[in-house]
């Protein structure tokens, strides 16, 4: 079985079976580009840390068996989007906000979409029910939305909605 | 040199070689634990903010104390994942994501997910700069894939003891032995499994006086506002009806549409009488209300629909040997605008307030 090593951007090296890391589009196309043949080679991801690379591997290994999303190239259909969460990834989610984005960010940089969607999905779990100002909060984002667009923005959710 | 055990120190000190600290100016202007700060620096997305004029601020978004930099594609993921009732909340958050929920491909991403076609909305609508709401409207709303008629055949769960066939409809005659429901009409051809239609094969039979009833569909609450439908036009609403007689037994099927403003005045009345001889064969009545560009100005006092439906059979025989329905249907249907090569953009006026 043939292996390569990732390096995180902390500088740490991570040796993983391909098998278990073929789900990222990114990583796939590394190795096919840097033509890896040697098990010692090593793959760099400047844009992952450590700590992240291990939840994502962990992850990966996880889902390793999973059927690989539909490629039919031929009409090439719109890529369905799994809403519904298992009790593992549920479990494997949980964690800090902090952490949570770094998983995110990394899933995205990637390419492994079932990561990124659970990631997404938890966070769009969290504005369920919320008003701007509590998801504003939850988020720290800086409201930079004059009074003016604001109101404009209330007459457009009003044209939506009828009270 | 750097001993800031002893205090005092001098503005040497500060800019001494062996003093790591962040001068407190340059800290991140966010209230964060030390703690929480470091981990936040480990994160190869960090971004140093020791900028003041805080443009990244606009550019992000998404900005966290630690100042991460969340990419578009993702936080249009992320909302296109919440509930559709939480979209009109989101777009009040900041600039960002109100121009995310603003855009087209944030929208494909709920029509993708649907496998609702992207291309049943014409380019002259997604052109709009208020497209957006005739968008939102399909996904929390479904205004384009939808059957108006809630109640349609009386589908009805066989098992449950206390249903009720005649869900949204009121009855207005109950002439002879009074309206029924045929799980599997009789006298009369099957009824070919319809996903639209649920998949039921029921039909509501009439008897021999006169049986009629009513539905009412508020558009408004349905979806269809005034500025949904001003960015629509030109649209129709199709009503359909499917009906037949038994091979033993005619009938006469009365059918009646009405447009109704919001005094529930009568805008448009449709009204056509059929009378059928004995036969087993489903027809399928139709009828269009188109509504044009040049209904602009009214369209906002179309308010419901009034969909009624009467039957009766020709023998005058004991029993349920009337005119049977099935499958009453309004759906909304975009139109191609007409010829006139106009750039599309239509002025929505708020008149709510009249």
């Amino acid at each position: 079985m043939p292996f390569v090593n990732l390096e995180s951007s902390d500088g740490d090296l991570v040796k993983v079976d391909v098998d278990v890391i073929k789900c990222s589009v990114t990583i796939n196309a590394l190795i096919e580009h840097l033509g890896l043949e040697d098990d010692n080679e090593v793959v760099p991801l400047q844009n992952v840390g450590t700590e992240t690379l291990h939840k994502v591997l962990a992850w990966a290994k996880h889902h390793k068996d999973d059927l690989p999303s539909v490629d039919d190239d031929e009409d090439d259909p719109p890529r369905e989007r799994r809403t519904d969460i298992t009790t593992w990834d549920a479990n494997f989610i949980k964690m800090e906000q902090i952490q949570l984005f770094d998983l995110i960010l990394a899933a995205n940089y990637l390419d492994i979409s079932g990561l990124l969607d659970l990631g997404c999905k938890i966070v769009a779990d969290m504005i369920k029910g919320k008003t701007a100002d509590e998801i504003r909060t939850m988020f720290n984002i800086v409201n930079d939305l004059t009074p003016q667009e604001q109101e404009q923005i209330r007459k457009e959710n009003e044209w939506c909605e009828e009270k | 040199m750097g001993n800031f055990i002893s205090g005092g120190r001098t503005s040497q000190d500060t800019v001494g070689g062996d003093d790591h600290r962040i001068p407190r100016e340059h800290w991140p202007n966010v209230d964060v634990t030390w703690v929480d700060f470091q981990k936040r620096r480990k994160s190869p997305y960090y971004v140093e903010n020791d900028q003041d004029d805080g443009d990244d601020m606009g550019l992000n978004g998404f900005l966290f104390p630690g100042g991460f930099v969340i990419p578009d594609s993702v936080i249009e993921l992320i909302l296109a994942l919440v509930r559709p009732e939480d979209i009109l909340r989101c777009n009040l958050v900041c600039k960002n994501w109100k121009d995310i929920i603003t855009r087209k491909s944030y929208w494909k991403i709920w029509f993708d997910r649907n496998k609702w076609d992207w291309n049943m909305i014409p380019q002259h609508i997604k052109d709009m700069p208020q497209a957006w709401i005739v968008f939102h409207a399909q996904v929390r709303h479904h205004i384009f894939t939808k059957n108006y008629v809630v109640n349609h055949s009386g589908v009805g769960d066989s098992t449950y003891k206390h249903r009720n066939d005649f869900r949204n409809w009121t009855i207005d005659r109950n002439g002879g032995d009074r309206w029924k429901l045929e799980t599997n009409p009789k006298g009369c051809n099957p009824l070919s499994p319809d996903p639209f239609f649920d998949n039921s094969t029921s039909a509501w039979v009439t008897s021999f006086s006169p049986c009629s009833k009513w539905t009412s569909i508020d558009l408004w609450e349905m979806g269809l506002t005034p500025p949904v439908m001003m960015t629509c036009l030109p649209f129709s609403l199709v009503c359909s009806q499917m009906y037949t007689a038994r091979f033993d037994s005619g009938g006469v099927f009365t059918w009646t549409l009405r447009t109704l403003d919001r005094q529930e005045e009568i805008i448009h009345e449709f009204t056509e009488v059929y009378e059928l001889k004995p036969e087993m064969e489903w027809q399928t009545a139709t009828h269009p209300f188109p509504f044009k560009e040049e209904h602009i100005d009214n369209i906002s006092e179309l308010r419901s629909l009034v969909f009624v439906h009467q039957g009766k059979d020709d023998r005058f025989w004991k029993g349920h040997y009337g005119i049977k329905f099935s499958r009453s249907c309004v759906k909304l249907q975009l139109d191609t605008p007409s010829a006139r090569d106009g750039d599309g953009v239509v002025e929505v006026v708020d008149k709510s307030e009249n």
